[in-house]
C-alpha cells in the first residue's frame, strides 16, 4: 500500500521531496556554519525518515555550507515553493489526472489551468544534480552503456533512463518544442520510440522577429488545441488567469531585481541566478514562489538603501557577467566566488528574461493570455538566445555587461550545448573590444560533475580572478 | 592535376573523369564557369533547393556546389573560432574557407540543418566575409501548412536577396529547365545506384561516392552527359564477383570516400547507402506539372526520407533504410557518426535496433571527418565481418 503514492513510488520524486525537507530542516536549525550544523545534525537525523537520512552523506558539503550563510537563506523560501509544487503534483497524480511531461519552454500555467499534472521530467534530474553528489550518475552511465554517449544531453538521457527504470512516472504525453538543440530534437524521437508515449512538438522557428513570433504563436495555440484533444481536458479561463497573475507577480519582482543588480555593489547574491531560471520555469505555480522572489527583491532593495553588501569586508567587488550560464551541479560556486574574490554574479543567459522585451502577460482574455505566454516562451532562455544567429546572445550579454557595469566574464559552457560553442571566441572578443572586459572559458557538464570536478573549476577560476585582483 | 581543363579531361573515360575530378578551385568545370562570367555559390545542406540557385538569371549564371572538405589536413585556424565540441566536418569546411580555399565562391547559402552547421554561419559571415552569404532556415516539422509556407517564404527570401544583389530573378521557364535538368540528374543517379545493388556490382562504393561528389561540383547538364556515358561504360564492365560481403552505409555527412575505402579494403563492397550526400539526396523527383517553385519547395521540404533533424520523419526514414537494405541484399549495415553529431548518434542507434529486426547485423562506428584512426576502424570492420561469418 505504501508504494501507491507517487511520492513513494517514484524515487526521483521522492529524492526531490526529501531534498526539500532536508534543506528546510537544516535552515530551521539556525546554524550558520557547518560546525554549528554539526551540533544539530544528530537531532535532525532522528527527526527525518530513514530515506531522507540516507541521502545526507550524498549532499554536496559545499552546497550545505553555502546555504547556511545568511546571504543565501532565502533559498529556503524557494525550497518551500518547490515542495508545494511537488506536493500538488503528486497529489494530483494520485488522483489519476493526466500526466504531462513538459520541457520548460513555458511555465506550467496552461497545464494547471486544464487540470493536468505538469511534471517536468527534465528539471527533476536537474534539481537532483544540484543537491546530490552522485546525483543522476547511475542513469547517465546506463544511458551511455545503451549507446548514448557523453555528448548527448543529459537533460533527455536521464529522464528516459529514469522512466525506463521506474524512477520517474511514464507520462501520458510529452510536450516540448524544437528548441534548443539537435540532442533534444532527436532524443524525443527516441523517447517516443522507446516509451511508446506520444510526443507533441511545438515548432520553434529560426530567427527572433515578428514573422517568427507569428509562426510560433500559431504553433503555441495549436498546442493547446491538441492538448485538449489528447487529454480530454479543457482550458479554464479563470484558473488560467489566476496562474498567469501569479506568474506576472513573480516576474514583477524578478524584473525589479534585475534593476537592483545595476547598483554597485551588486545587492543580490549569485546563488539566486540558478533559482531565477527555475522560478521562471515554474512561474505561476504557487504563491510561495512569489514570496521567494519578493523576499529576494526586498533584501536587495534594503542593501541598496542602507548601502550594505553581502560581500566580505575585505573584498573589493568584481562585477561578473556569466556570459553563458550557471553551473547547476555546483550551485555554491557563486557564493564561493563572492567570498574568495568579491566576484558578484550579475546575470547569465539562462537567468536573463529581458524585462523590456518580455514584460507581463495581459490577462484580459484567453486570447491575450495565450499570446502573452507564447511571447514569454518565445523569449525564454534557451529559445530567444538560441533560435537564431549568435548575434542575439552576444547583444543581450553585451547590453547586460554595459548596463550592469561588468568587469569580468565567465563562460562556463555546457559540453552538450553545441549551439553555444562558437560563442566563447565571439563573446570574449566583443567584451574585450567594446568594454575591455576579460573573459575565461571553461567546459562543464550540467548534469555530470565528473566531467569537470568542482576542484578543477575552482582552480581555473582562482587563476583567472587572481590575475584581476 | 591543377592544370586540368574540361577539354583535356575529355581524353579520359567518363568514369575516370568523374572519379578523379580535381577539388574546388582546381576543378576545371568550376574554373570554366567562372571564366565565362558565371557565379559559383556554395551550400552545405540537402535542404538548400539547388534548382532555385541554378535557375537564377538564365542562361544559368549561378552554379551551386555542395561544400565538401575533402583534402583537409588540419582545423588549426577553424578551431580558434569553433570549439572541439563542434563537428569536425564543419570545422574542416571552415578551415578551408578561412585559408582561402573557397575564395572563388561568389556566395554561400547555409542552413540551420544542425547546431554545428548553423553556427558556421556567423563565422563565415564575419571572418571570411564572402560577397554574399545567407541563411535558409528550415522548420523541424512538416505536418502543417505553416511549416511548408515558412519554407516557401525562405525560398522567396533567398531569391529576393540574390535579385537585390545581382539584379535578376529566375523566370518560370528557367525554373522549369532547372527542374528538368535536376530530375534527369536524379534519374541517372538512381540508375547508377541500380548498378551497385545488383548481384555483381558494377562499381565500388568508393567510385560511387567519387561520382556523387563530382555531381555536386559540376554544372548538372555537363554532369548528366558524363554520367550517362559513365553508366554505359560501367555496364560494359564485368561485375564484382568476389565481394567478401555486401554492405550498406548510413549516418553522418560524408563527402570524402576514405571511410568507404576502409570498408572496401577488407574485401567487402558498399552496395548502397542512406547518406544525405548519397541515396537520400537523389531520392524523389520534383513535380514537373505544377508551379515550379511550389514543386521545388515540396520536394525539398516534404521529401522522405528526411534528415534526422525532422522530428516527424523517423517512421519513413527507417522504412526507407529497411527497404534499401533488403533490395540491395546487404549482409550488414555500417552506421557511422562524426563525433559530437547528436542527430546521427541517436538516429543510428534507433535504426540499428530496427534493422536488426530483419536479421541484418549492424556495426556502429564513431569517426572524425579527417581520416584519422583508420587502423582502429579497419579492425572494427574486419571484426564485424568475421562476426557475421564473412
Amino acid at each position: 500500500m505504501g508504494n501507491d503514492k507517487a511520492v513513494e513510488k517514484y524515487d526521483y520524486i521522492r529524492r526531490v521531496d526529501a531534498i526539500c525537507d532536508l534543506i528546510t530542516g537544516v535552515l530551521a536549525t539556525g546554524a550558520q556554519t557547518p560546525e554549528e550544523l554539526g551540533e544539530h545534525l544528530p537531532g535532525l537525523l532522528q527527526m527525518v525518515p530513514e530515506y531522507h537520512a540516507s541521502l545526507v552523506p550524498k549532499v554536496y558539503p559545499d552546497l550545505v555550507e553555502a546555504l547556511l550563510k545568511p546571504k543565501n537563506r532565502n533559498i529556503g523560501t524557494f525550497i518551500l515553493a518547490l515542495k508545494e509544487y511537488m506536493t500538488d503534483l503528486t497529489n494530483h497524480m494520485d488522483e489519476g489526472r493526466p500526466l504531462v511531461s513538459f520541457f520548460p519552454f513555458c511555465g506550467p500555467e496552461i497545464f494547471l489551468s486544464m487540470g493536468l499534472v505538469p511534471l517536468n521530467s527534465e528539471v527533476l534530474p536537474f534539481i537532483i544534480a544540484i543537491a546530490l553528489a552522485d546525483g543522476v550518475v547511475s542513469e547517465l552511465d546506463e544511458a551511455e552503456r545503451d549507446g548514448l554517449p557523453g555528448h548527448v544531453c543529459g537533460f533527455q538521457k536521464v529522464p528516459l533512463k529514469a522512466i525506463e527504470k521506474g524512477l520517474l512516472p511514464k507520462p501520458d504525453l510529452f510536450i516540448t518544442n524544437t528548441a534548443p538543440c539537435d540532442s533534444s530534437n532527436i532524443m524525443y524521437q527516441l523517447i517516443n520510440k522507446r516509451l511508446n508515449v506520444p510526443v507533441m512538438m511545438v515548432d520553434s522557428p529560426y530567427y527572433n522577429n515578428t514573422k517568427a513570433f507569428k509562426y510560433y504563436l500559431d504553433e503555441f495555440k495549436k498546442m493547446v488545441e491538441k492538448l485538449e484533444k489528447a487529454t480530454g481536458s479543457t482550458l479554464d479561463e479563470d484558473r488560467l488567469r489566476r496562474h498567469v497573475e501569479m506568474g506576472n507577480e513573480t516576474l514583477k519582482y524578478l524584473y525589479g531585481l534585475q534593476e537592483l543588480r545595476r547598483h554597485v555593489p551588486c545587492p543580490d547574491p549569485g546563488m539566486h541566478r540558478v533559482l531565477d531560471t527555475l522560478a521562471v520555469m515554474m512561474a505561476g505555480a504557487n504563491e510561495k514562489l512569489i514570496d521567494y522572489m519578493r523576499i529576494c527583491y526586498e533584501e536587495a532593495k534594503e542593501r541598496v538603501e542602507q548601502g550594505t553588501t553581502f560581500l566580505p569586508a575585505d573584498k573589493k567587488e568584481i562585477r561578473t557577467l556569466w556570459s553563458y550560464s550557471h553551473l547547476p551541479n555546483m550551485l555554491s560556486l557563486p557564493s564561493w566566488l563572492e567570498d574568495e574574490f568579491g566576484s558578484t554574479y550579475l546575470e547569465c543567459s539562462l537567468s536573463l528574461l529581458p524585462a523590456q522585451t518580455v514584460g507581463y502577460v495581459d490577462t484580459a482574455s484567453v486570447e491575450s493570455m495565450l499570446e502573452g505566454l507564447a511571447w514569454r516562451s518565445f523569449n525564454f532562455p534557451m529559445h530567444r538566445n538560441v533560435m537564431g544567429h549568435t548575434d542575439i546572445h552576444m547583444n543581450d550579454m553585451l547590453t547586460v555587461a554595459r548596463a550592469y557595469k561588468a568587469q569580468a566574464a565567465l563562460f562556463g559552457g555546457n559540453q552538450t550545448c553545441k549551439y553555444a560553442w562558437t560563442l566563447p571566441k565571439i563573446m570574449s572578443d566583443v567584451l574585450e573590444k567594446e568594454l575591455g572586459i576579460p573573459s575565461v572559458t571553461y567546459e562543464v557538464d550540467y548534469m555530470d560533475a565528473r566531467f569537470a570536478p568542482h576542484a578543477s573549476i575552482r582552480t581555473i577560476l582562482t587563476e583567472f580572478f587572481q590575475t584581476l585582483i | 592535376m591543377s592544370t586540368t581543363s574540361v577539354s583535356s579531361a575529355a581524353t579520359l573515360s567518363a568514369v575516370e573523369e568523374l572519379t578523379t575530378l580535381p577539388l574546388r578551385g582546381k576543378n576545371p568545370y568550376i574554373r570554366d564557369w567562372k571564366e565565362s562570367g558565371g557565379r559559383v555559390f556554395g551550400y552545405t545542406c540537402s535542404y538548400v533547393p539547388e534548382e532555385i540557385l541554378y535557375a537564377e538569371g538564365q542562361p544559368s549564371s549561378i552554379l551551386p556546389i555542395r561544400l565538401g572538405a575533402q583534402g583537409s589536413t588540419t582545423t588549426d585556424d577553424a578551431d580558434i573560432h569553433m570549439h572541439k565540441f563542434l563537428c569536425s566536418y564543419c570545422r574542416c569546411v571552415m578551415q578551408l574557407a578561412l585559408t582561402g580555399e573557397y575564395d572563388f565562391l561568389d556566395g554561400v547559402v547555409l542552413t540551420n540543418g544542425c547546431e554545428h552547421m548553423r553556427r558556421t554561419f556567423e563565422i563565415w559571415r564575419d571572418q571570411v566575409e564572402p560577397p554574399f552569404v545567407t541563411m535558409l532556415s528550415v522548420p523541424h516539422r512538416r505536418d502543417g501548412d505553416s511549416q511548408l509556407q515558412w519554407y516557401r517564404d525562405e525560398i522567396t527570401k533567398l531569391t529576393d536577396e540574390i535579385g537585390k544583389k545581382y539584379g535578376y530573378l529566375p523566370s518560370k521557364e528557367s525554373l522549369r529547365n532547372a527542374v528538368r535538368t535536376y530530375n534527369r540528374y536524379r534519374e541517372l543517379m538512381l540508375e547508377l545506384y541500380g548498378l551497385r545493388s545488383v548481384d555483381h556490382p558494377k562499381l565500388s562504393g568508393v567510385e560511387a561516392m567519387q561520382i556523387a561528389q563530382a555531381g555536386f561540383s559540376m554544372p548538372k547538364e555537363a554532369f548528366n552527359e558524363k554520367l550517362a556515358e559513365a553508366i554505359q561504360e560501367l555496364n560494359e564492365r564485368p561485375g564484382i564477383t568476389d565481394a567478401r560481403a555486401r554492405i550498406m552505409v548510413g549516418g553522418s555527412y560524408m563527402d570524402d570516400p576514405w571511410f568507404i575505402d576502409i570498408i572496401e579494403s577488407t574485401g567487402a563492397v558498399v552496395v548502397t547507402d542512406v547518406l544525405c550526400t548519397g541515396r537520400k539526396y537523389v531520392e524523389g523527383m520534383v513535380d514537373e506539372t505544377i508551379d515550379p517553385v511550389e514543386a521545388i519547395a515540396r520536394r525539398y521540404f516534404l521529401r522522405d526520407p528526411s534528415c534526422p533533424r525532422m522530428v516527424d520523419g523517423y517512421p519513413e526514414r527507417i522504412a526507407f533504410t529497411k527497404r534499401l537494405a533488403q533490395e540491395a541484399k546487404v549482409d550488414g549495415v555500417v552506421f557511422e557518426r562524426i563525433t559530437f553529431c547528436d542527430s546521427h548518434t541517436v538516429e543510428n542507434l534507433m535504426e540499428g535496433e530496427d534493422v536488426e529486426e530483419l536479421d541484418i547485423p549492424t556495426l556502429s562506428l564513431e569517426r572524425e571527418y579527417l581520416g584519422g584512426d583508420k587502423g582502429r576502424l579497419k579492425t572494427r570492420v574486419q571484426a564485424f565481418l568475421e562476426k557475421i561469418g564473412k
